[in-house]
């Protein structure tokens, strides 16, 4: 079932490529039916899912290649989320596009479809190779997407980012030559690695390869200068799914690879990790106050908020552990629908610099309310959800570390002053004459908007029910992390070879 | 049987002199595609077979047999490339066609012998012909380009001649075996060097690359495929079986040095070409650094470099297919818009560059991984490092060719030859195929050679 939700999408693109270009009408609802089908056995992996068994389930392996790289994918609660995620925010970015992209559509639609094949394979790879080849292949359609489809400096942007991307990830490669070799079955299977024996000096180079790879996604202070050029010259779609899915994946490797497998090293190396998350913090607040270009803005919150995540996870607290993977979900939720909802603004007035905007809630009033709960979300409004993670976060770093969280609770005082200023400063005062006569959302858009917002307030309201899918998940994670020993003999009851 | 296919090629290469002094040059060329065809079909009914033959001066075994279908499949790729593409830029010989039947002939030679008078004969059989080939398109850079492979090629086999001397002094008679890898003397040592020197020039690993970026610009697209692909097939294959019995451990520094230094010049002098036939010359070099670093393996190095050999024959051929499509228009200027005006061709090369950059599902990434990783089994961990950090600076100027096709605009001219495309498809077949299923050649790279 993994498999087939999986590769649908590439099968699809493959399939399109046979499709003429000029039937953008067929191609569309072609590449959003396939989307959304994917969707659908998304959560059907959610419903069917049992929360009560933290090792990865639906697995499914086949023999490969040899020399124990086999294939190997499966599920456990925290990639269960974030697949749904994925497969929530991509037909999502696929209909946003239809009118915002009107050059080369098919090839548009078919790089969409690769990306979504890769970040879904990121999330279910259950060994080291099948994750680093889905890592590695994922980056080619997003080259192809900011590239193309970007805006002014595309250029720059799209070879800036598969550079940094590839720097970190090449050097992660060595690391997992290094594992092979030490692995005694030489599967690179994740709960494998876990009970391995790693020498402390070798734990250090490892970890620092690894975490190099994942804070350059994440990204964390100061390997972020590739993200606000990418996230600004990318078309919507690029920006939703780069904010809401390709950013997550640092964060879950951290959580899933660098943390659990290098635990001696992850402890050397904690208070620097959360200096940078709380540097993270502030310093992508302090710069989205000055950002002009609202995308930008977005982006520079992006960091921001992505250090809360990452103090979560650096916390060592349970609480806050489970924070921040919720916190993952509501930052690709509300982020995503920020940069739908600037784009969408982006393709009636033409610009996003936020001097030449403003009034617009008096054109665009359901864009307007749209966009209003979105920031409340984001900066964590009792209620909606960004508030459920960000307590959590802080709550549990409190119980380990006051310092950290004192400082990190001024970054999100500065969040809420930044997106409510950008909101008012797209929407509200004197509009201008020419943008009084702009048409208000349609109802293609309106329908992109409300499964976002719904959930704001499913998340806000009633976190249990997510919560409960990755809790146990997250709980054995960090055990893992904690304490090594204890895992050896749960991976071997749970009958994984 | 052992000597079959190399007798059906050259059979068939004296054939198609004869045809195309009376005949004409269709005659020509299908006699070369039939000896080529042939003579893979006869490789391929050996496999798995090994003995000594014609008083031990020919030797077969698997790395030799492997090594010999790859060639065989790349020269009918070339030659592929080279029907059609032949008489749109005005080369109306039938020679091109004989002479590259010929030199795979050497080519073949070489792998097929563990003696060095006979592998001495196969690189010069090969060499000349691949000088003439050199210079056939016949405007002043092909003429630079024939002259300059030709005089520094002759300073290689003046290298292999001497070394074989020095060989033979060290009292090992010409053939390659256990007695003299072992002795310690200076004369070894000196054989051992210039042996390996000589081939590296035909694998252009860097103290000896000089030659590679004019002879690529200069030469016919197709031919700078044949030798980018069949050339450095065999001269890989033969310093893989020097560095089996020649191996002094000083020359494995020379090997690691050379390495090294092929991966740095090669990827970071790439980064400023704008031709993209010299582009594709230092990709070759840096290639070549990356296999180097197979020949410091012991037994495990022949199945990864194999390996490395067809998935880069593979995506170098598929390259230079597109490249040869645009008619030796190889400013990467008239690359610009390729993706609208030719979106097959430009798809096509965009695939074959993702793969030479190394990312996966394409075999280029499997080479890379298999061979980085035995590499760094063998505990030459800051090679890999070295290797893994230009990969990236790699990935820089393979993605601006794409770059330049999709994310610029131009009016760039081109022309779809048949069987041109025929070798985009196999090659981008064979690209994903080892990319996604290399079990289908590791099986018989491990159980024959590994």
């Amino acid at each position: 079932m993994i498999s087939v939700m999986v590769f649908l999408p590439a099968a699809g693109a493959v399939f399109l490529l046979f499709v003429s270009g000029k039937r953008t009408g067929f191609i569309k609802g072609f590449s959003l039916g396939i989307s959304s089908g994917v969707f659908l056995l998304a959560v059907w992996l959610f419903v069917n899912f049992n929360p009560y068994y933290p090792l990865p389930q639906f697995v499914e392996r086949a023999r490969w290649i040899g020399f124990g790289l086999n294939y190997h994918v499966g599920t456990d609660g925290i990639s269960l989320v974030l697949v749904a995620l994925t497969a929530l925010l991509s037909p999502l970015a696929l209909a946003s596009s239809f009118r915002y992209i009107k050059e080369r559509e098919k090839e548009f639609y078919i790089m969409l479809l690769l990306l979504e094949t890769g970040m879904l394979g990121v999330f279910v790879a259950q060994n080291l190779f099948l994750f680093y080849i889905f890592w590695e292949a994922m980056l080619i359609p997003m080259y192809f997407i900011i590239g193309i489809w970007g805006g002014e400096r595309k250029l720059y942007a799209t070879v800036k980012f598969v550079l940094y991307t590839m720097a970190g990830s090449l050097l992660m490669l060595v690391g997992i030559f290094y594992l092979w070799k030490l692995s005694p079955d030489h599967s690179l299977y994740f709960y494998r690695l876990y009970s391995l024996e790693i020498p402390h000096q070798a734990q250090i180079l490892l970890f620092l390869a690894f975490a190099l790879a994942f804070a350059i996604k994440v990204p964390l202070f100061p390997f972020h200068t590739w993200l606000p050029d990418a996230h600004t010259e990318a078309p919507t779609a690029g920006s939703v799914l780069l904010a809401g899915i390709l950013l997550k994946m640092g964060g879950y490797g951290f959580l899933r690879l660098a943390m659990p497998l290098f635990p001696e090293a992850f402890r050397l190396f904690l208070p620097y990790l959360l200096v940078l998350s709380i540097v993270s913090i502030i310093y992508g607040a302090a710069m989205a106050f000055v950002q002009e270009d609202a995308k930008r803005l977005i982006a520079y919150s992006s960091v921001s908020h992505l250090g809360v995540v990452m103090l979560g996870i650096f916390a060592l607290s349970f609480r806050a552990y489970m924070g921040g993977i919720y916190q993952m979900l509501n930052h690709g939720l509300s982020t995503g629908a920020l940069f739908l909802l600037i784009g969408m603004v982006y393709e009636r007035t033409h610009t996003r610099d936020m001097k030449n905007l403003g009034g617009l809630a008096r054109p665009l009033p359901v864009l307007a309310a749209f966009l209003m709960v979105t920031v409340l979300s984001s900066v964590g409004l009792p209620g909606l959800n960004g508030f459920v993670g960000e307590f959590l976060v802080f709550l549990g770093t409190f119980e380990t570390n006051r310092v950290a969280a004192a400082l990190a609770a001024l970054g999100i005082i500065l969040a809420a002053v930044y997106l409510l200023w950008m909101y008012q400063r797209v929407m509200q005062g004197r509009a201008r004459e020419k943008f009084l006569s702009l048409p208000d959302m349609s109802l293609r858009e309106i329908l992109i908007m409300v499964p976002l917002v719904v959930l704001f307030f499913w998340m806000g309201l009633y976190p249990g029910f997510f919560m409960k899918k990755f809790e146990r998940s997250a709980r054995f994670m960090m055990e893992i992390t904690q304490q090594k020993y204890k895992i050896i003999s749960l991976v071997n009851q749970g009958g994984e070879r | 049987m052992g000597i079959l296919p190399l007798g059906i090629l050259v059979f068939f290469a004296l054939m198609a002199v004869l045809l195309d002094l009376w005949a004409g040059r269709w005659w020509a060329k299908t006699a070369s595609y039939a000896g080529i065809g042939a003579a893979l079909v006869g490789e391929l009914l050996l496999w798995g077979r090994r003995g000594n033959y014609m008083a031990g001066l020919l030797s077969q075994d698997a790395v030799g047999i492997v090594a010999g279908v790859l060639i065989l499949l790349f020269a009918f790729l070339a030659l592929l490339i080279t029907d059609g593409y032949d008489l749109k830029v005005n080369i109306k010989e039938g020679e091109i066609y004989i002479l590259m039947t010929l030199s795979a002939a050497g080519a073949l030679v070489m792998v097929t012998t563990r003696h060095l008078l006979v592998a001495f004969l196969g690189m010069e059989i090969l060499s000349v012909a691949n000088y003439a080939l050199a210079g056939l398109k016949r405007d002043t850079l092909s003429k630079e380009a024939a002259v300059k492979y030709a005089v520094l090629g002759t300073v290689a086999s003046v290298f292999f001649v001497l070394g074989m001397a020095f060989y033979y002094g060290t009292g090992g008679g010409f053939l390659l075996d256990t007695r003299v890898a072992a002795s310690p003397s200076p004369m070894a040592l000196a054989s051992g060097l210039l042996l390996f020197s000589s081939l590296m020039f035909k694998a252009s690993l860097f103290p000896f690359h000089f030659w590679t970026p004019d002879v690529y610009q200069g030469s016919p697209a197709p031919i700078t495929a044949f030798f980018s692909v069949v050339t450095k097939t065999a001269g890989f294959v033969f310093l893989l079986r020097l560095s089996d019995f020649v191996i002094h451990p000083e020359v494995k520094w020379f090997i690691l040095a050379a390495s090294v230094l092929s991966m740095l010049y090669g990827n970071l002098v790439a980064l400023k070409q704008q031709d993209i036939k010299r582009l594709m010359a230092y990709s070759s070099i840096s290639h070549a650094g990356y296999m180097a670093m197979g020949l410091l393996l012991e037994k495990q190095g022949a199945w990864v470099l194999l390996f490395y050999l067809a998935a880069y024959g593979f995506m170098n051929l598929g390259a230079f297919a597109v490249i040869s499509s645009l008619l030796e228009k190889n400013s990467l200027l008239n690359y610009r818009g390729l993706a609208k005006d030719y979106s097959p061709l430009a798809v096509f090369l965009a695939f074959f560059m993702v793969s030479l950059a190394g990312f996966p599902p394409t075999a280029g990434f499997l080479a890379k991984f298999f061979l980085f990783a035995e590499v760094g089994r063998a505990g030459f961990w800051p090679l890999v490092v070295i290797a893994a950090i230009t990969t990236l600076v790699s990935v820089y100027y393979y993605l601006r060719v794409v770059l330049v096709m999709y994310m610029t605009e131009g009016r760039p001219t081109a022309s779809y030859l048949p069987s041109g495309i025929l070798t985009m498809f196999i090659s981008a077949f064979f690209v994903l195929e080892l990319g996604i299923f290399p079990s289908t050649l590791l099986v018989f790279l491990k159980y024959f050679v590994g």
